[in-house]
């Protein structure tokens, strides 16, 4: 089975929300429990953060939400800045950059995440997380 | 010539408060800078209330309750007379106002809320979580949202509302949030090891600790670092990370599960 719901929203803070509440909604289809809602809200919230910071002059990033039944995926795409995913070194902990932490903290929270970005092309994030 | 006065007109039954209502309230001033007397203080409050009143007033329909916002300001005002300074010539209104607005503002600020949260969602929310510590008692597992929502009587889809409301987030806030559910209680390493006693040794045992540090990245490090063996609160680590306490949160949480596993694996051995 494979479901899919997609959602276009402006590179601006104030409607992450909204990737929030469609992703609550449909981990909650898919019988996750609170916690793991809130842990695949926060991975979603940190993934919308990047697609933001990097739009540069685009207007609208993109989200497809997929139910494979057996595992959540979520893809988040923008066509903006980019960057080069070589140079996302381990952040050091003394001296971080906002975005480079956000793809960590997916990667403590999401069971895998991918991410496809060049500099100048824009980012796509894939992430998943397995129903138990 | 202040002390004659007072004198003069203690009553019969030797009620102080009733000794300075004659004063007027620049004189209470200056017998209260001499003088720290409750009685004295508890007048110069009777005397500004009023200003607490106004203020309070300006703060309603914003999320808190109109009874919280008066004992806050109420207790800025309190704040103002204790360090109104009477010889420098200010208007005690003017000097007061700006404590007590700071006060009010304080309490908003602290409280977590977006103040633009209607106060319907900020109640379900507490209920949500005070329901969530309860069907994991009770059902032995987390629950979820359905089970919340048959307990409480209300709609799923109020429930997932509620709980994403009842988050301050804004992406690129670099202040803190806070994490109004409650759950952010400090975490022990007896937390990762839960009741029984026997894993004791096994915590204690550094390569163990190692092995699994070894299956961390640099972030969660730094928060098994800080958090367990630093023990630093949350708040202090996500300022550091520059992240809302809510992260930190979620992360320990994730750190312990996996700490968890590997001592799953031992015990199989």
């Amino acid at each position: 089975m494979r479901e899919s719901i997609n959602i276009s929203l402006p590179s601006k803070p104030e409607y992450v929300s909204i990737a929030r509440l469609t992703a609550s909604f449909v981990a909650n289809q898919m019988g996750f429990d609170i916690e793991t809602i809130e842990d695949i809200k926060l991975a979603v919230g940190e993934a919308c953060n990047n697609a933001i910071l990097h739009s540069g002059s685009e207007e609208t990033y993109k989200l497809e939400f997929i139910n494979h039944s057996d595992s959540l995926i979520i893809e988040v795409v923008d066509h903006g800045k980019g960057f080069s995913v070589d140079n996302v070194k381990a952040p050091n902990a003394e001296d971080l950059q906002e975005n480079g932490l956000g793809l960590f903290i997916m990667k403590s929270l999401m069971d895998t995440v991918e991410i496809e970005s060049n500099e100048g092309s824009g980012t796509k994030i894939i992430m998943s997380k397995i129903v138990e | 010539m202040f002390m004659k006065k007072k004198q003069a007109i203690i009553t019969e039954n030797g009620s102080r408060e009733n000794a300075f209502i004659a004063l007027s309230t620049k004189e209470l001033f200056y017998l209260y800078k001499n003088n720290r007397e409750i009685a004295i203080r508890n007048e110069l409050i009777k005397r500004h209330m009023y200003i607490t009143e106004i203020l309070a007033k300006k703060y309603i329909n914003k999320g808190i309750e109109y009874e919280d916002i008066y004992q806050v300001a109420s207790l800025g005002l309190i704040y103002a007379i204790e360090r109104y300074d009477v010889d420098r010539g200010f208007e005690f209104s003017s000097f007061a106002t700006p404590t007590i607005i700071g006060e009010i503002k304080k309490y908003f600020r602290d409280k977590g809320w977006s103040v633009r949260v209607p106060r319907r969602i900020q109640e379900l929310s507490k209920k949500i979580n005070q329901a969530k510590s309860k069907l994991q008692q009770d059902l032995q597992r987390i629950p979820k949202v359905s089970d919340i929502a048959e307990y409480l009587n209300v709609t799923e889809e109020e429930v997932i509302e509620a709980m994403e409301a009842s988050q301050v987030y804004t992406p690129k806030s670099l202040d803190l949030t806070y994490d109004a559910s409650g759950d952010d209680k400090d975490i022990q390493l007896q937390d990762i090891i839960g009741r029984d006693d026997k894993y004791f040794d096994i915590i204690e045992n550094r390569d163990f600790i190692n092995m699994c540090l070894k299956k961390l990245n640099e972030i969660e490090i730094k928060i098994v670092n800080d958090r367990f063996f630093e023990n630093k609160t949350q708040i202090q680590v996500a300022d550091e990370l520059n992240v809302s306490q809510m992260t930190v949160s979620r992360m320990e949480k994730k750190i312990i599960k996996k700490f968890r596993k590997e001592l799953m694996k031992l015990n199989e051995i």
